[in-house]
């Protein structure tokens, strides 16, 4: 299983790489916004997609309102946010998120996560 | 009505004349808490509540000023505290030095008067108490996000230190992460971080990554962190009058730079002390319902 991180924090991504692993999820890409994110698809195949909310270009809900139309709309997302603002996770939901992590977060928090995105994986 | 004197530091060894001078002029009208200048590093919180710091400079004693003046301000917790210099015969580039490493003024102690100097402290202060209404609906949630996020990510106790009010612009540190904030209530939410509790925070969070310690992950690390406060405060906020959208965070460096906040609005400030070192939260909003006297 490929896994897609978006986020513009380099050091994030190396955090949810990292978590990743421990789960037995070591096949990652990486895109620093929404509009590489969309680009990496365009190149990889890509099983769940771990996404930021706040980012330069194209944040997280205009991602997954692009995503929508594009044949990667089916792929699971994860959003991985400090926004912890419940409107804000209402519409990632209500735009095809299936799971909402709320940063900082432990390996307990992705597990939870992924048996909601992604049940068969880690 | 009983009346307390208010409360002054003076950094200064023993033996010399201007010093002797300060004490005899505020004797009676301040509480005055002399330290030596080789001492001032292990100073700790001893400062708090103090209208402020005058520090006497003697070049056979200490040829780096600047950098008592730096365990000066991290000795007062980067609080916008008046800490005036006084040395004789300062030379420009000295004077540069001394309010470049966070002096508020520098006096020369062959022309000034004791007196004068008190005045200064008085005339800058810039410190009141958290306005009553905003301390627990405003403040305390960023305190709290600060304090979890801290203790999460680097594993690492944060215990709040002191919370104040001021008006100043200039801020203390290494490394500030700056994040807009918008909508009913318009402000800046600032991290503030001297480069050793920075570089502390960092490596504990990228030991088990198993990644080096480089410039560009530090103030990334940082970086993350004001974004993670600001979300987590933002959560705590959002069914009150001061929710609020941000913006992604924005990192500056350089040490005891500027931040110009909009004027004229009250600045909350909040330091916190660690295992890991010292920082503060520093909060400007324009706050509905909240009247504030300068212009907008």
């Amino acid at each position: 299983m490929k896994v897609l991180i978006i986020d513009d924090s380099s050091i994030m991504r190396m955090m949810i790489r990292n978590l990743l692993k421990q789960v037995d999820l070591p096949d990652t890409v990486e895109a620093g916004d929404g509009l590489e994110g969309l680009a990496a698809l365009g190149r990889e195949r890509v099983d769940l997609i771990m996404l930021d909310m706040h980012m330069p270009k194209m944040d997280g809900l205009e991602f997954l309102q692009h995503l929508q139309g594009t044949p990667w709309r089916d792929i699971p997302v994860i959003v991985v946010s400090s926004d912890s603002d419940t409107d804000r996770m209402w519409k990632a939901q209500s735009l095809g998120a299936c799971a909402y992590v709320t940063k900082p977060f432990r390996i307990e928090g992705l597990r939870e996560a992924l048996s909601v995105a992604a049940p068969t994986a880690g | 009505m009983s009346t307390t004197s208010p409360l002054v530091f003076l950094v200064a060894e023993q033996g010399q004349d201007w010093p002797a001078r300060f004490l005899d002029a505020a004797s009676g009208s301040y509480t005055v808490t002399r330290v030596p200048l080789s001492e001032v590093h292990t100073c700790g919180h001893t400062h708090n509540g103090a209208r402020g710091v005058v520090v006497c400079h003697d070049a056979s004693l200490s040829p780096d000023l600047g950098d008592s003046l730096r365990h000066v301000r991290a000795c007062v917790h980067y609080a916008d505290l008046p800490v005036i210099a006084v040395a004789p015969s300062p030379s420009a580039s000295m004077r540069a030095r001394m309010m470049a490493a966070g002096a508020s003024d520098v006096y020369d102690a062959d022309s000034t008067e004791p007196e004068q100097v008190l005045r200064a402290v008085d005339n800058r202060c810039d410190i009141e108490p958290v306005m009553a209404e905003l301390h627990d609906s405003l403040l305390m949630p960023f305190v709290e996000a600060a304090t979890h996020t801290i203790e999460e990510m680097a594993g690492s106790s944060v215990s709040l230190h002191s919370v104040y009010q001021k008006r100043g612009y200039r801020i203390f540190g290494d490394y500030s992460v700056m994040v807009n904030l918008s909508a009913d209530s318009e402000g800046t939410l600032v991290l503030s971080f001297p480069s050793e509790t920075g570089s502390a925070i960092a490596a504990r969070i990228l030991e088990p990554l198993g990644a080096d310690l480089t410039e560009e992950l530090l103030q990334s690390t940082l970086g993350e962190i004001g974004n993670i406060v600001t979300g987590s405060a933002k959560g705590r906020l959002a069914n009150t009058n001061y929710r609020f959208a941000m913006s992604t965070p924005t990192v500056v460096s350089g040490h005891n730079h500027e931040v110009r906040y909009q004027p004229g609005l009250p600045c909350l400030v909040a330091s916190f002390t660690g295992e890991l070192g010292d920082f503060a939260l520093q909060l400007c909003m324009a706050l509905p319902g909240i009247a504030h006297g300068g212009e907008s």
